[in-house]
């Protein structure tokens, strides 16, 4: 597996924590901070160790990335976009005929920054499938 | 594609130049051509068409021109 099959991997494992971290973070109320703390600082080593593995070169010669992995991210990087567009135009459509046009709905800084953060959360996870996809799902190296 | 119309194809002979160059390993061509052996693997099983350059680079470390590695041509579909 080379080094851009595993920041996509853990870019699939980064979105289920962060989306985990919205969901924390909404259940304020219930969960008091003393754990709120300690579960924060599990999840931050949980994002930072993976970020060493793959960063770490077994051997200096090894290539990082080559043409072939450039024009998969280009790939997914349109792919992601073109998704999150769509998304975004459904969401909006969807808000007109339940809401309508000059409805005003209350949302807190807290829901609204979530929401924020989960479009992120999606875009990282669209783009991390889309290069994990072209890459064939392949075992060792891509091999089958 | 409407019938009777041509696909591009295109061939290598990689995997063959390999094994009569010491039988160079696809890690070992990967090092010389300057990318990851995934990407070898993906030329030799026909799933990546390389750029001009990489497959010049390749050609030459085989000693050979770049026609004699890949061969570019159209059949009927």
């Amino acid at each position: 597996m080379n080094k851009t099959q595993k920041g996509a991997l853990y870019g699939v494992l980064l979105s289920f924590l962060l989306a985990g971290i919205v969901v924390f973070d909404l259940l304020d109320t219930i969960v008091g901070w003393p754990i709120k703390l300690l579960v924060s600082a599990v999840w931050g080593g949980l994002l930072l160790v993976p970020i060493y593995l793959i960063e770490r070169k077994k051997d200096t010669r090894e290539v990082d990335m080559d043409e072939r992995d450039k024009r998969i991210i280009k790939k997914a990087l349109l792919v992601s976009f073109i998704l999150l567009a769509v998304m975004s135009g459904l969401a909006f459509i969807a808000a007109f005929f339940v809401l309508g046009l000059q409805s005003t709905i209350p949302i807190t800084m807290d829901e609204l920054s979530a929401v924020i953060y989960l479009v992120l959360v999606i875009f990282v996870l669209i783009l991390s499938l889309a290069v994990l996809s072209q890459y064939g799902w392949g075992g060792k190296d891509g091999e089958r | 594609m409407a019938k009777g119309e041509k696909k591009d194809t295109l061939q290598n002979q990689v995997r063959r130049l390999r094994f009569e160059n010491g039988e160079m390993t696809q890690q070992q061509l990967a090092d010389r051509a300057g990318v990851t052996r995934q990407t070898i693997i993906a030329i030799e099983a026909g799933k990546y068409a390389p750029s001009l350059p990489l497959a010049f680079r390749i050609a030459r470390t085989f000693g050979v021109q770049i026609d004699d590695v890949f061969q570019y041509g159209d059949e009927d579909s």
